[in-house]
C-alpha cells in the first residue's frame, strides 16, 4: 500500500472509513472538502466504492427455479417443519429411538450401558436410524450425521431431565461423545 | 405432485406464502448458501425457514419486516447446522447468468472477475462474509444488520470496513 496519510487524514479515519464501509453515504461538507483536497483519502473512498458495486454484481441472488419455489412452498405448506420421521413417531417415541439412535450412531465413549433397556433402545435405533435414510435425512457427506447428533443431544437433555430418561440412559448430555469416522465428521 | 387436500394451509395463505418464497426466497438463498454452506444444503435450509415462518403465518403476514424475521430464522438454522460449512461453488449462479443474454465473451470476463470477487468473499472470516452478503447481496441497511446479529451499528460498519479492506488486498484493488 502507497498512501500519503497527512495528520489531516487521522482526523478524518473514522469518517473516511464508515464511508467506505457504506457505500450510499453521502460525506458531510466538511469531510467532502478534506476528500477533495486528500487524494489518499479520496481514492479509498473510491477504491471501496467501485469494490462495493463488484461485490453487488458478484454477489446478485439469481431467481430461484420454479421447482424450488414448488419445493419450499410445499414443504411450508406440509406443516412438518424440521422433524421429519420423528414428528410422526410422538413426543416419547421420538425421543426413545433417537436416543437410541446416538447409542449406535455416535458411539458414547463412556459406552452405551447393558441391559434389556438399553437392547430395547438399541433395536429402536435401528428403527429411526432405517426411518432417517428413508425420508432422505442421511448424506455420505456427514450433513445427516451432524443433523442426527444435534437432534439426539436435544433428546437426550430432554430425557436426563426425567427420572425416566434417567433410568434409561447410562449417560449423560455432558458426556464425551465421538463420532465414528465413517458417519462423517464433527469438530 | 403437490395435493393441495393435504396442505394445512388455506389458498390465501398458500398464496401469500407463494408470494413470500418469491419475493424473499432469492435473498435468503443467497445469504444461506454464501455464509453457510452449498447450493443444495442452503436449498434444505430456505425450505426449512419457510416452513417455520408458515408456522407463525399471522406474525409473518401481520408483521412490519418479514423479511429479517425470515432472516432470523435462516441465520438461526445456519448457525444451527452448517456453522463449519463453507460455500464451495463459487462460480455456480455464474453459469446461470451466463444463458441471461450477456454476449458470450462478456459472460467469460464476467465470470472470470465475479468468480474471484466470490471466492475473495468466501475466503473471509464469517463475521466479515456475513455482514458483506447481508448487504450487497441481501440489501439489509446496516442498521438492519446490527437488528439481526445483535451487534452495535458501529461494530456492523467496521466488520464492513475491515472485510472491504480484505477484499481489497486479495483482489488487488488496492495500488
Amino acid at each position: 500500500m502507497n498512501r500519503s496519510w497527512t495528520r489531516a487524514c487521522d482526523e478524518w479515519r473514522g469518517a473516511v472509513e464508515r464511508l467506505c464501509a457504506d457505500d450510499t453515504a453521502e460525506p458531510s461538507a466538511a469531510l467532502a472538502a478534506h476528500l477533495e483536497r486528500c487524494p489518499a483519502c479520496r481514492a479509498e473512498v473510491d477504491e471501496s466504492r467501485a469494490l462495493a458495486a463488484e461485490l453487488r454484481a458478484a454477489l446478485r441472488p439469481p431467481p430461484l427455479d420454479a421447482a424450488v419455489i414448488e419445493r419450499v412452498v410445499a414443504r411450508a405448506a406440509s406443516g412438518r417443519c424440521g422433524r421429519g420421521v420423528f414428528l410422526r413417531l410422538g413426543r416419547w417415541g421420538a425421543c426413545a429411538a433417537a436416543a437410541a439412535a446416538l447409542a449406535v450412531a455416535l458411539r458414547p465413549a463412556t459406552g452405551p450401558g447393558s441391559g434389556a433397556e438399553a437392547e430395547a433402545l438399541t433395536r429402536e435405533a435401528v428403527e429411526a436410524i432405517a426411518a432417517t435414510v428413508a425420508a432422505g435425512q442421511w448424506d455420505a457427506s456427514g450433513a445427516g450425521a451432524e443433523a442426527l447428533a444435534e437432534l439426539a443431544t436435544n433428546v437426550v437433555e430432554t430425557l436426563t431431565a426425567t427420572q425416566a430418561g434417567k433410568r434409561g440412559l447410562p449417560w449423560g448430555v455432558e458426556d464425551d461423545w465421538d463420532l465414528p469416522p465413517q458417519c462423517g465428521t464433527r469438530s | 405432485m403437490r395435493s393441495e387436500a393435504a396442505s394445512p394451509l388455506r389458498p390465501d395463505d398458500r398464496a401469500f406464502v407463494e408470494t413470500l418464497v418469491r419475493d424473499l426466497g432469492p435473498r435468503v438463498l443467497a445469504y444461506v448458501h454464501r455464509v453457510c454452506g452449498d447450493r443444495q444444503a442452503a436449498e434444505d435450509i430456505v425450505a426449512e425457514t419457510f416452513c417455520r415462518a408458515v408456522e407463525n403465518l399471522s406474525a409473518v403476514r401481520t408483521g412490519g419486516r418479514h423479511d429479517l424475521y425470515v432472516l432470523k430464522i435462516a441465520r438461526n438454522l445456519c448457525r444451527d447446522r452448517f456453522r463449519r460449512r463453507r460455500a464451495s461453488e463459487s462460480a455456480e449462479w455464474l453459469d446461470e447468468r451466463a444463458a441471461s443474454g450477456e454476449a458470450p465473451t462478456d459472460v467469460a470476463v464476467l465470470r472470470e472477475q465475479r468468480a474471484a470477487v466470490q471466492a475473495a468473499v468466501d475466503e473471509l472470516p464469517e463475521p466479515l462474509r456475513e455482514v458483506v452478503v447481508l448487504r450487497m447481496s441481501v440489501g439489509l441497511k446496516f442498521e438492519e444488520i446490527a437488528e439481526l446479529l445483535h451487534i452495535p451499528l458501529g461494530t456492523a460498519l467496521s466488520r464492513m470496513h475491515a472485510a472491504l479492506q480484505r477484499l481489497r488486498s486479495a483482489l488487488g484493488v488496492e495500488r
